[in-house]
């Protein structure tokens, strides 16, 4: 089905009590292929809502039943979290398994993707190419500066995700689609994604300065290499830049050294694995191994630190 | 003559804190063994190094502490309790055991 199907959306709502019925609706709408859709139990149902318009739509995807296949979200950047369930989307690289109250997430772009869903309640947020195009082209890079010191970045930014949400839902509802208000919004919500997802922007975006490409470099190796015994040393090597560059450039981006940066970037990462659903019991040691950490009594110490729990506190807490 | 490296077998299922100084460090059992082995060379032959230290920072990662070694200079291992992430550092145990054997031969461990 055309792009028109996905796109030229208003107000849509759309509820059903077969399997069939989900699928002729939802499956033109992610380009789906291959779909399977059962019910759990002997009550099956699906409710689907869509405010929105080509550039940014807001959606909500219930279902009581059990749905899996492969989809594509076209060329629309599309995150997504869910509130009930559990799900699973894979690629050829990588598979996120999805559990409510963790982080949203970014389906995969510009290629086609597997998922299973079951008994779940989904949050859907569509937004054109352009419109993150033309709001990562007037960011400085990236956006964390907006970033409080005390709370981890993550906290602030999916506030401000879920912030910006709520506002663009009710300039929607009350300004309507040809709005002001509504075109601020959007503008709001690609502001706080590419808080939330840095990458987003990134790989949308050519245009950049020397400046910008040697922070990029900088923040691409930490991302890349947080798991080893890197330096500050390392990280100045890898962005052509000083010791002190890559000292001033943190503090200027991220407001903290280099080094908390890397160790909140293995202590983010231990976090989510520990999250992910269906992680085993006992596996909190090859975790924080696996984040770059080498002692365990010091490194639960800070993890209690910032998330205010300790691994295996979050471990038992998302145990299937 | 000191052996720097003590066989997997007999090793202490322990980590060190290595005091220097005011500080002390969190290290590995056989970075310990092989400071303080090396530590008593440089006092025997009357000379000094800089040694780049494997160590565990406060927040458990794996870090370096660049210390001076020689005579007079105080160090004290003491027992710190094992940790399951615990890594031994061949590596730096290789290399101080090269020292060892380059300062007991006469030569400069001070490039």
């Amino acid at each position: 089905v055309s792009d028109q199907a996905r796109h030229d959306i208003r107000l849509m709502s759309v509820t059903g009590r077969q399997p069939d019925a989900a699928l002729q609706v939802l499956a033109p709408i992610y380009d789906g292929a291959g779909w399977d859709c059962r019910p759990t139990d002997d009550a099956f149902w699906f409710r689907y809502v869509a405010i929105g318009d080509e550039q940014m739509s807001v959606r909500r995807l219930q279902m009581h039943g059990h749905l899996r296949g492969t989809a594509s979200t076209g060329s629309d950047v599309v995150v997504h979290w869910l509130e009930r369930g559990h799900a699973r989307v894979q690629t050829a690289r990588d598979v996120s398994r999805l559990q409510p109250g963790a982080a949203p997430m970014m389906l995969p772009r510009e290629e086609r993707f597997e998922f299973e869903y079951e008994d779940w309640d989904q949050r859907l947020i569509h937004l054109s190419k352009a419109l993150l195009l033309e709001v990562a082209e007037e960011q400085n890079v990236v956006t964390t500066s907006a970033f409080d010191r005390r709370a981890t970045p993550e906290v602030v930014a999916r506030t401000q995700w879920q912030r910006s949400l709520g506002l663009a839902v009710d300039a929607f509802r009350v300004h309507g689609a040809e709005s002001e208000a509504w075109a601020d919004a959007r503008r709001e919500v690609a502001r706080a994604l590419l808080v939330l997802h840095p990458s987003s922007g990134e790989r949308l975006l050519d245009r950049r300065s020397a400046r910008d490409d040697r922070i990029r470099a900088a923040l691409d190796y930490v991302l890349n290499h947080a798991h080893e015994a890197i330096t500050v040393d390392d990280i100045a090597d890898a962005a052509s830049l000083s010791v002190r560059g890559v000292q001033e450039a943190f503090k200027r981006e991220f407001q903290r050294s280099p080094m908390a940066f890397v160790r909140e970037t293995r202590l983010d990462r231990a976090h989510a694995e520990l999250q992910a659903f269906g992680v085993e019991r006992g596996a909190v040691a090859e975790i924080a191994r696996r984040s770059g950490f080498s002692h365990m009594g010091r490194f639960s110490a800070t993890y209690h630190e910032r998330f205010g729990e300790y691994p295996r506190d979050t471990l038992r807490s998302s145990a299937p | 003559v000191l052996r720097v490296v003590r066989s997997r077998e007999t090793r202490e299922l322990l980590m060190k804190n290595l005091s220097y100084g005011s500080s002390a460090m969190l290290v590995s059992d056989d970075t310990a063994a092989a400071v303080l082995h090396y530590t008593a060379v440089l006092a025997m032959t009357r000379s000094a190094d800089v040694v780049e230290v494997p160590t565990i920072d406060a927040h458990g990662a794996v870090s370096t502490a660049d210390i001076v070694l020689g005579p007079g200079i105080p160090l004290i291992a003491t027992p710190a309790p094992d940790d399951v992430l615990e890594e031994d550092h061949p590596v730096f145990v290789e290399e101080l055991t090269s020292r060892v054997l380059l300062a007991l031969s006469g030569g400069s461990p001070l490039r």
